[in-house]
């Protein structure tokens, strides 16, 4: 049996890699950071800087799969010395060449392309020599709160102190290169300052981050939301479970009669209707026309009880046609087996047939359908916690959507698709439990 | 069992009288303000925060200098924290005040004198807590292992302190610092000197993060990991170490700030809570790696002056505010215009007068609207789908139904201070230019779409026609005869309004535009227009397309999500857009803005999408934008706005109206519009609104009672006969 548990948790591996690179692709490459960062940040008066440290704080400015080496922006005259480059050949080196009298509209456009270029750690390299201060001031400023460290090159004697309140200070060409090494990346973190390290690959070990939109931190905002979910989510399974294989008993034990048909007319009915139906008929009467629960809302404690009635009884109405006419299908299926045949042949009363000898039996086929449930619990239901304002998961998922909080998205979608996993291999496990004929191998 | 359930739920009845209520049964008799809001607020931090639905939390809380007084129209600056308005000084470029004001050209700086009132004291707070020996006891948790604690509520003995000038100064200085991503910077960037204070604080930056790197190296550690260290010890700076050259302290309280401009605006802007004091400890204590890691900053801990503060409480189902008891004196104001005369109630009384003000979560109208019905919240919005039933549309000027009359409902319809229009872009080679044909177009599409229908078709007759683009309220805004738009209305004398022109008009415009009958003069092709959008509806497409058709001009569009949209804003690669805009102060310079050529979207991203740009008008308006509110003022306006409806370079369409529905024992309470600190003066009638909600709330159990004890009986009955019949 353990054997078999180890290679199904393998295999979920894959899969789980699988979903991952799709909502990946599917959140994270489609939009562009730079739009992502607009939607968030809103549309007045937002600034090329607010954009870019926003997509930092965010990791929005890493590149996608592969952390290649940075680029490093060499800002020089046309006639600078250029020969100390050669020492930083391993770089990706752009060299800029300004035009060195005033503050024109190039330099102005140059600057603004710039700064949608600017990613990870770029350097600015300036090289002040035969540049007027104006232009080297204007860089400067441009660039203030980008984050960009820029630094000035002595490459002739000539003295540039005046030009040196910068945020590193004056090097000397043969101090380059230790420098950059200093802030470029290197090993691991090729692979980890990504987009899709820090947005995907961390959800394996569930750390989810911050949301894009609150900066909020996603796992505490899920363990605080778990809660209101499982109130409403952990009654509407259980009490649905009892009611539904209870009626689907009793009407499988009068099968034919009128009472099977005209419940199987009923739960037709119910069934063909659309929940968000139920929601809203129930919370018209039941909320408002006949005043007997809050129309929406949430309490902790014992309070939370008024508010979850409403929602836990629309869920049972709303699931019980399905249930109960999928629960009949297989208590039906047993019924006609060989051995409650036999079970009745020997004289047991219908009722001890039904409870002890059929029950058992469609057990399996039951749990398949539980067991899988299971997970939803404490995804929660998106409109039901939306209509009623329960401050549950399902309401953060449609939130994420409504917010288009990718991040937030991207993270229940892999929780989902985890609890999924997990609870597939709880439902062969309690196989062997229900079903002595079933081995795990 | 089925007798002992009925007994019980009829034993209940007395005991819960409201099983609907979705508050605490003890709290029906506390003077609370019940609210709803449909999403968390993004952030409360008053260097941040923009939004209407953050400022209707964060200026309960936060107090900037100045506020509008609450019952005067048109709107009124009066002190809030100061002790009186400011004193303006206008210097020239040698420092000397400059007396002929006409007549002078040059660069003006204008000095802004600031007095402050003594003895405001902070919200209590645990920032502020000090032990024995005077120091804070809460600054330094990491050497503290002793205190523990989950919540920042259970920190006992929160202190509070005075209000100094240095915490208005920190403030200005986080605005100015980029890590804040504060979205106003272009009016801090107007204050002398930011531009050093800028470069100043990120050379402190860069200079403690040198010094983190060498410590780290005397550590003897290899790698220094920056963002992570900067994640679990952020860099906090000393700002008032650096200089500023606009802004002086002159006394305890007194300061100074200069702008490089006249910029009589500013004082709406000091108005904000942008401008409010922040006091260091509370960065200070925010910032503890212990108290971040828990979800504890300012962006959702407010640590205000204000009439309330938050409690502790489940953000994601409700905000609960709460009175602050260190707050200073404040009097409900005694004088209010003559339309506002019966809000005078409570004159003289202290503020606040509400205890609390609990904001629940609503994502969902129909809720809201449940509620509000019920008397479990004081104010709606009108849903959509309950429009028809709330408010008597065959009365023509949208009164309440008799439904809602019996309800003892006020409705209140407000003006937003805001305008939809239908822009042109004027960099377009076939909408856009400046010439006489192109003009003559953007004419006869004003005429042909008729904004008084679509309000009617789309917004339940909740707008006005526009005329202009100052809104209604706003000095600038004329009514009438005096102020509707002579190229897309004639004035009818015998109905005393304005009547669109009638389209045989258009269509003659639309021929001397060079498009006889919407056929292209030189190609002998239909004109087609593109309408660039975001998706909408279909029937408000549909309808779009009828009104370009009257010209037989046919209409396309171009939907798209938002951020490609703005992406072609920025391009200038469309034709025609729908946008709004909101008024962030009662200045007509505000919307004059949207169309003055410097704001271009396109060249200067700036706010101007139809990038127009008309030297003349652009030459009005800066005289316009420094002037004080006067005749002459009013004049260029006019000249202005003559200008723009000449130049037709946006279809004013209208100025949306709110519709609000208030119950009768919510007092004091108006649209705020441009107010967004009115819940301290509102109060409400307890006593009535027990009463109508006992009236509202009587359960009414017969019939789902007698539906479910019928489906149980026949269930029950005919599984029994089944069973009788098996029996024998």
């Amino acid at each position: 049996m353990w054997a078999y548990l180890l290679r199904r948790i393998l295999y979920a591996i894959p899969i789980l890699i699988t979903i991952n690179i799709f909502t990946f692709v599917l959140f994270f490459c489609v939009n562009t950071p730079e739009n992502v960062a607009r939607s968030i940040l809103g549309e007045k008066n937002v600034k090329p800087e607010m954009i870019h440290s926003w997509k930092k704080e965010h990791f929005y400015h890493l590149p996608t799969f592969i952390n290649s080496k940075d680029t490093i922006f060499y800002f020089c005259t046309i006639d600078s010395d250029k020969s100390f480059l050669e020492k930083i050949q391993s770089y990706k080196v752009e060299i800029i060449e300004l035009s060195q009298e005033k503050i024109d509209e190039k330099l102005i456009n140059q600057s603004t392309l710039l700064k949608q270029k600017i990613t990870g750690n770029s350097i600015f390299l300036i090289n002040p020599i035969g540049m007027k201060k104006e232009v080297v001031d204007f860089l400067k400023s441009q660039f203030l709160g980008f984050g960009v460290p820029y630094v000035l090159i002595q490459t002739s004697d000539v003295s540039i102190a005046e030009y040196s309140n910068s945020l590193i200070g004056i090097l000397k060409p043969d101090q380059i290169k230790p420098y950059c090494d200093s802030i470029q990346v290197k090993g691991l973190n090729h692979f980890t300052q990504t987009l899709f390290y820090q947005k995907a690959v961390q959800l394996f070990w569930f750390q989810f981050g911050k949301s894009d939109r609150n900066n909020m931190d996603i796992k505490e905002e899920i363990l605080t939301r778990m809660g209101p979910s499982l109130m409403i989510t952990v009654p509407s399974f259980i009490i649905g479970l009892m009611l539904n294989i209870g009626i689907a008993m009793i009407i499988a034990y009068c099968r034919g009669s009128l009472l099977d048909r005209s419940t199987l007319f009923i739960c037709i009915f119910l069934m063909s209707l659309s929940s968000l139906f139920y929601i809203i008929i129930g919370q018209f009467y039941f909320g408002f026309i006949w005043k007997i629960f809050p129309a929406s809302g949430y309490q902790s404690g014992w309070d939370s009880i008024r508010f979850i009635l409403l929602p836990i009884f629309i869920g049972q109405i709303s699931s019980i046609g399905g249930s109960v006419r999928f629960y009949r299908t297989l208590f039906l299926e047993e019924i006609n087996k060989d051995f409650v045949r036999t079970a009745r042949a020997k004289g047991l009363s219908e009722f001890s047939v039904l409870f002890k000898h059929t029950l058992k039996s469609a057990m399996i086929p039951i749990l398949t359908g539980v067991v899988v449930a299971i997970p939803g619990l404490f995804t929660g239901g998106l409109l039901m916690e939306n209509f009623f304002a329960i401050p549950g998961l399902g309401a953060f998922t449609l939130e994420g959507i409504e917010g288009q909080d990718f991040r937030i998205v991207g993270s229940m979608v892999y929780l989902g698709s985890f609890m999924y996993i997990v609870a597939l291999i709880l439902t062969d496990i309690t196989y062997t439990m229900v079903d002595p004929r079933v081995k795990l191998k | 069992m089925k007798k002992i359930l009925i007994l019980f739920l009829i034993l209940m009845l007395p005991v819960y009288a409201e099983w609907n209520n979705p508050y605490s049964k003890n709290e029906e008799k506390e003077k609370i303000i019940y609210r709803a809001f449909s999403s968390k607020p993004k952030s409360l931090d008053p260097a941040i925060a923009y939004y209407s639905d953050e400022m209707a939390v964060l200026c309960q809380i936060y107090e900037p200098l100045f506020q509008y007084h609450y019952l005067k129209r048109p709107y009124e600056l009066e002190p809030l924290l100061a002790a009186k308005m400011p004193d303006v000084k206008l210097l020239d470029e040698k420092g000397n005040e400059i007396i002929d004001q006409e007549n002078y050209k040059g660069n003006i700086n204008s000095i802004w004198t600031l007095k402050l009132k003594k003895g405001i004291k902070y919200q209590n707070h645990p920032c502020f807590t000090k032990d024995e020996t005077g120091n804070y006891k809460y600054h330094n948790l990491s050497n503290s292992k002793e205190i523990v604690f989950t919540d920042l509520f259970d920190l006992p003995n929160p202190g509070t302190r005075e209000v100094t000038i240095k915490d208005y100064v920190y403030q200005i200085y986080r605005l100015a610092d980029v890590r804040n991503k504060c979205p106003i910077v272009f009016i801090i960037d107007k204050i002398k000197g930011m531009d050093s204070v800028k470069k100043g604080i990120s050379n402190e930056i860069e200079n403690i993060r040198k010094m983190r790197i060498e410590k780290s190296k005397e550590r003897g550690e290899l790698v220094y990991n920056r963002e992570e260290d900067e994640k679990e010890n952020p860099i906090i700076i000393d700002y008032l170490k650096i200089p500023c050259e606009g802004i002086k302290i002159i006394d305890d309280v007194t300061f100074e700030i200069t702008l490089t401009e006249k910029y009589p605006q500013f004082q709406y802007w000091l108005s904000m809570t942008f401008f409010c004091p922040i006091p260091w400890e509370a960065i200070a204590f925010y910032e503890q790696k212990e108290v971040k890691s828990k979800g504890f900053t300012l962006l959702n801990y407010p640590v205000g002056t204000g009439p309330f503060k938050f409690e502790k409480c489940n953000r994601n189902a409700r905000m609960i505010l709460s009175k602050n008891e260190n707050y200073h004196d404040d009097f409900y104001p005694k004088e209010a215009s003559p339309e506002l005369k019966n809000f005078l109630k409570y004159a003289g009384q202290k503020l606040p007068l509400a205890d609390k003000i609990i904001w629940t979560k609503e994502p969902e109208t129909t809720s809201q609207w449940i509620k509000f019905q019920q008397g479990y919240l004081e104010a709606a919005g009108i849903p959509e789908q309950s429009f028809t039933s709330a408010i008597d549309l065959n009365s023509g000027n949208g009164e309440l139904s008799q439904k809602m009359k019996s309800k003892n409902l006020r409705l209140v319809k407000a003006p937003r201070g805001s305008i939809w229009y239908l822009g042109f872009n004027m960099l377009d080679p076939i909408v856009g230019g400046y010439e006489e044909k192109n003009r003559k177009l953007r004419q006869a599409i004003s005429i042909a779409v008729d904004s008084d229908e679509y309000i009617k078709t789309f917004n339940n007759g909740r707008g006005i026609v526009a005329h202009n683009l100052i809104p209604p309220g706003m000095f600038g805004h004329k009514e009438g005869k005096e102020g509707f738009n002579p190229y897309v209305f004639d004035w009818d004398e015998a109905q005393n309004k304005a009547v669109q022109k009638n389209i045989s008009v258009a269509k003659k415009l639309l021929e001397e535009a060079g498009y006889p009958n919407g056929f292209d003069k030189e190609t002998g092709k239909q004109l087609v227009l593109f309408f660039d959008t975001v998706k909408q509806s279909a029937t408000n497409n549909d309808w779009y397309k009828s009104q370009f058709a009257k010209l037989n001009i046919a209409l396309e569009f171009r939907e798209t999500d938002n951020n490609r949209l703005a992406e072609k804003y920025d391009n200038g690669g469309f034709q025609l857009f729908f946008a709004g805009w909101n008024a962030d102060y009662p200045d007509p310079e505000n919307f004059l803005f949207l169309l003055s050529g410097p704001n271009g979207k396109v060249k200067f991203k700036g706010e101007n999408i139809a990038n127009y740009s008309n030297p003349e008008f652009d030459k009005l308006f800066d005289q316009i934008k420094s002037m004080e509110n006067s005749p002459k003022r009013l004049e260029l306006i006019d000249q202005a706005l003559e200008i723009i409806r000449k130049d037709s370079p946006w279809k004013f369409s209208f100025y949306p109206v709110d519709y609000i529905l208030y119950h009768q024992w919510y007092e004091n309470v108006m649209p705020g519009g441009i107010i967004n600190n009115g819940s301290k003066y509102q109060a409400v009638d307890v006593d009535l609104r027990l009463k109508y909600r006992e009236i509202e709330n009587k359960p009414k159990l017969v019939w789902p009672l007698s539906i479910l004890i019928f489906l149980v009986f026949v269930f029950f009955m005919t599984a029994y006969r089944f069973l009788k019949k098996e029996m024998n």
